[in-house]
């Protein structure tokens, strides 16, 4: 805003300034019938001296003033223009060499567009115009262009959601933005810094491929997602990913915060997996359990306890569990003694394990079988009965 | 030694022979084959017409069904087995002795070169030849028309327990023909012997089970409050008067083998239901849980032809 009436004010005394030597010109021509005048062609612009930075486009509108003839054609070139700048000629839409001026028309007879590279140092460059007519007749106009160097800026690495919170088993995604505020096209390569195990995947925001590194033009952003994939088995706590984004000039580096929240978990099973076992009524079997604590938080004080039929009894070698490290496995024999009434057949029983966060269960299934020991008896019975008949065959035989 | 013994188990087979031949020959095995093709066809009737039915309630061991599923009132095979097997074993043994002893063919028999213990123990192995033949034939039979009616096909196990089963009822059987010939040893008219087989077959078939209710009430009374507290007493009580008769006991250890899903034979308690899960039990398992059923049967079949056996050894033999 202020850089604008800054520019008006400027203008402003620009065209007073214009305007006085105007008039003293005029009063001059007036005065003396200036020689100048008899030369014919005049070429000018309302802004021949501008201040600009480097990279930027410029336009001014050029004129034409005619004293000799009313219309002539006149040929434009550019007669100097320092190294590395662009420049053309244009009428609306196109562009021009050789435009028509007539000496009433107050119009532009065309503008003149120039870019100043970027690159370009300070200073000021003076650039010369040239009109001609057929006629032999021809006038320069010198522009000043007072150029200040282009700031070459430094590139973003910024990220929107640096901290982020979750349990373990769950990846988490960033989104980035990478500003290229150089001066040239840039190609950024990605590296990472994470604890061992973690898994970190740059991917172009707008594409699921994953990239190793991105080219982004001058002056141009591009979102970058990141995803970080904790391992399975990782411990409760803060990690720190640092990230960087390496371009031929510039090293950028971003910290993205990772907090994997503790989660419980307590698994319960046997050390060969089945959940089945014999046994016989008011004799004790014995079955081996297996307590993991598979989440990423020591579980403390395991208790186990069982839920089996009536009468029946169920003992653990070890019923409390002080510390159960995470990710530890421990072994307890459970023994289980059916009731002597039990029948033969299938019965459930369970099996908990329990802290004040989690617990487990599991269901055994436990067939009570009939000991072979009565049938062995009957067996007996039947041979004392047969060796019983025999006797008598022989007492009685052979009459 | 080794002369006289194959002297003596020589003898033994020529009358094991005689009897089969003489049995297999005679009218009454007509009527035999009669009475176990009216067992059969109607146990198969009422398998085949019950079993759709009883399938859509539990759909494991069909085949097992064939021999227990009743339909429209008519009874299973294996009540049937249970009811008028002993029947079987009364035909064949009612007149075993007294008949020869009367016609007087015993003397002659006696006369001859055998032993005289070969006479007894060929008449009761040539019966059980008999009973095992027809018993394997009828449940053999039953199966065969089961499977091509209900088109599964039996497993193992099912077999298994089908051997089971049968020779479970040649035991029983065997025992009626056991108590048949002891009471033709004892008893000189064939009609006395028969008429005291089936008297013992009545009074364990029906009675049995009226007298142990009736005693079981009398010991363990039901009325009042302290019917609440005899109950399980009474049950039991009466449960094992009732396994006095080897009709129960065969009743039982044949449903008991024929039904996997019967995991026991004596009073439930709650007690000992909770937790438990429904299942089959394995035959093995089945098996222990009658073999006191099958100890008692084979005992019993085995005790009553020794004292038959001892009787007619004492027995004085003349012509008359």
């Amino acid at each position: 805003m202020y850089k604008k009436i800054y520019v008006t004010t400027n203008l402003k005394r620009l065209f007073l300034i214009l305007g006085t030597v105007a008039a003293v010109l005029f009063i001059f021509f007036i005065n003396t019938f200036s020689v100048k005048a008899a030369e014919g062609l005049t070429l000018y612009t309302d802004s021949s001296g501008i201040n600009t930075t480097a990279g930027e486009s410029l336009s001014f509108n050029l004129y034409v003033s005619n004293t000799l003839q009313n219309e002539s054609d006149v040929n434009l070139s550019i007669e100097s223009m320092p190294e590395g700048f662009t420049g053309f000629f244009k009428r609306d839409s196109y562009e021009v060499n050789r435009v028509h001026a007539s000496q009433r028309s107050e119009n532009a007879i065309a503008s003149f567009q120039i870019t100043v590279p970027k690159e370009t140092p300070e200073g000021q460059y003076e650039i010369i115009l040239k009109a001609s007519t057929d006629e032999g007749q021809e006038d320069t106009l010198p522009i000043t262009l007072n150029i200040s160097e282009l700031e070459s800026g430094e590139s973003n690495f910024t990220v929107e959601y640096p901290r982020q919170e979750g349990v373990s088993g769950t990846s988490f995604t960033y989104s980035t933005t990478i500003v290229n505020n150089t001066l040239t096209d840039q190609t950024y390569s990605f590296s990472y810094d994470a604890p061992s195990g973690w898994q970190v995947a740059f991917k172009s925001s707008s594409d699921s491929t994953q990239v190793s590194s991105i080219d982004i033009e001058s002056g141009n952003s591009q979102g970058i997602t990141i995803t970080v994939t904790p391992p399975e088995k990782v411990e409760a706590g803060e990690y720190e990913i640092k990230c960087s984004a390496v371009s031929a000039k510039e090293t950028m580096q971003t910290a993205l915060n990772v907090k994997i929240l503790g989660t419980y978990d307590l698994e319960l099973s046997t050390s060969d997996g089945r959940l089945s076992l014999d046994a016989n009524a008011n004799k004790e079997s014995s079955v081996t359990l297996r307590l993991t604590n598979s989440g990423n938080i020591d579980l403390e004080n395991i208790n186990l306890t069982s839920n089996a039929p009536t009468g029946w009894e169920v003992t653990f070698n070890e019923s409390t569990i002080d510390t159960l490290e995470a990710g530890a496995t421990k072994e307890i024999k459970a023994t289980i003694k059916p009731d002597s009434d039990a029948l033969t057949g299938d019965y459930v029983t369970y099996i908990n394990a329990d802290t004040s966060d989690q617990s487990a269960s599991v269901q055994f299934r436990i067939t009570v079988k009939t000991q072979t020991v009565w049938g062995i008896v009957a067996v007996l019975i039947i041979i004392g009965v047969l060796t019983g008949l025999w006797y008598i065959t022989r007492k009685y035989g052979r009459r | 030694m080794q002369a006289a013994k194959g002297k003596k188990y020589h003898g033994l087979k020529v009358l094991f022979e005689k009897e089969v031949a003489d049995f297999i020959n005679s009218k009454r095995m007509l009527l035999l084959i009669l009475f176990m093709i009216i067992i059969t066809i109607s146990g198969l009737y009422a398998a085949l017409s019950g079993i759709s039915d009883s399938v859509e309630e539990n759909a494991s061991f069909i085949f097992l069904k064939l021999f227990t599923v009743s339909a429209n009132s008519i009874p299973s095979y294996n009540t049937f087995l249970a009811l008028l097997g002993p029947f079987i074993g009364l035909i064949m043994g009612f007149d075993a002795i007294n008949n020869e002893r009367s016609e007087g063919t015993l003397n002659r028999l006696v006369s001859q070169p055998v032993y005289r213990d070969n006479i007894i123990i060929g008449k009761f192995l040539a019966g059980c030849f008999i009973i095992v033949i027809m018993i394997f034939a009828s449940g053999i039979l039953i199966g065969a028309v089961g499977f091509l009616q209900i088109g599964i096909p039996p497993e193992a196990e099912e077999l298994g327990r089908l051997f089971v089963y049968l020779c479970f009822a040649i035991i029983y059987i065997a025992f009626w023909l056991a108590l048949s010939i002891l009471f033709s040893t004892v008893c000189r008219h064939a009609a006395t012997s028969a008429l005291a087989t089936i008297a013992v077959w009545l009074f364990s078939a029906i009675f049995v089970s009226l007298l142990a209710g009736i005693i079981a009430d009398a010991i363990y009374p039901l009325d009042n409050y302290e019917g609440m507290f005899n109950q399980l007493n009474n049950y039991n009580c009466e449960l094992n008067l009732n396994r006095l008769s080897p009709y129960y006991l065969f009743s039982e250890a044949a449903s008991t083998i024929l039904s996997p899903s019967i995991r026991s034979i004596n009073a439930v308690t709650v007690t000992q239901l909770s937790g438990a899960l429904s299942g089959y039990l394995s035959l093995g398992q089945s098996l222990l849980l009658v073999w006191p059923h099958l100890t008692a049967l084979c005992a019993l079949m085995l005790i009553m032809f020794a004292i038959s056996y001892v009787f007619f050894m004492r027995q004085e033999i003349r012509a008359n």
